[in-house]
């Protein structure tokens, strides 16, 4: 993910309630959640942003702490991509809004984002469920 | 799901997207949007705006990060027409030659002479001026 003012003022984006403050380097691993979220928001079809904001909030039972203003460099970035295409229309309420869709390539980005993000989780899910000691080192003893 | 923006609405984009305003009203309408929900949550409109303000964070950086973004979409949006109107203009004009080899080719001499023998006359005044280049000028 590449630096974003937006995303680094508005870590809370993914960061857990509750969570305790972490550094950098660790909430860059999270940052990279954006965009899976973002895309797999719109697989379901032509969203809004604030339609994308609310669904991710709806899904994760607003686990996640979203400043909602950071959900639109992400939006736009995507666009740059050519991941998702945005087109002005008008909203249930007859108001002005712009839309946005997944294109081939944005659907093609995300199945491979979730395989990854997959085989990530399993793994972390392996290492924090796990209930076997680590093999020491031969020849070496625990202090 | 979005409904198609009506005929008379896209002319006003005939001439490129005005960004600031465009985004402004993305902002806009997702503040709109989240304080109607908040309305309907039971606060007061005035707090519920308040909240879906401060859920949205400040809007500044938001606004520059995208403004920029947006800029290098647009121009990178100009430089794809400008090559696809070359490519268009290239295989019309190769398209052209091949359907009348006879006429281009024709065309294609007649300006390969003019610029010869203007070149020629050129060089022969060139080389028939006895003129010396003014040193009085010079320091």
């Amino acid at each position: 993910v590449p630096d974003s003012p937006c995303i680094d003022r508005g870590v809370a984006a993914i960061v857990p309630r509750n969570a305790t403050p972490m550094p950098d380097d660790r909430l860059s691993i999270l940052k990279g959640a954006l965009d899976v979220l973002v895309l797999k928001a719109l697989s379901w079809g032509p969203m809004h942003g604030y339609a994308v904001s609310a669904w991710i909030r709806q899904i994760t039972g607003e686990a996640f702490d979203v400043q909602e203003g950071v959900l639109y460099p992400a939006l736009h970035r995507l666009e740059r991509k050519g991941w998702v295409a945005a087109e002005w229309g008008l909203s249930e309420n007859n108001r002005r809004a712009r839309y946005y869709e997944l294109t081939p390539l944005g659907r093609r980005q995300l199945r491979q984002e979730l395989a990854t993000w997959s085989r990530f989780a399993d793994a972390v899910a392996k290492v924090v469920n796990a209930t076997r000691k680590p093999d020491l080192a031969p020849g070496r003893q625990p202090s | 799901m979005a409904r198609p923006m009506p005929m008379w609405r896209r002319y006003l984009t005939f001439w490129g997207r005005h960004l600031r305003r465009d985004l402004d009203d993305e902002i806009e309408f997702h503040l709109q949007a989240r304080t109607r929900e908040l309305i309907d949550a039971g606060w007061t409109p005035g707090d519920a705006r308040a909240e879906a303000a401060r859920l949205f964070g400040d809007t500044r950086p938001v606004v520059a990060e995208c403004l920029h973004i947006d800029g290098r979409i647009e121009q990178e949006k100009r430089m794809r027409r400008w090559l696809d109107d070359l490519a268009q203009d290239a295989r019309s004009a190769v398209a052209q030659f091949r359907a009348q080899p006879k006429l281009w080719g024709a065309i294609a001499l007649t300006v390969a002479a003019g610029v010869m023998a203007s070149r020629s006359r050129l060089l022969l005044r060139i080389d028939n001026s006895d003129r010396r280049p003014s040193v009085a000028a010079l320091p």
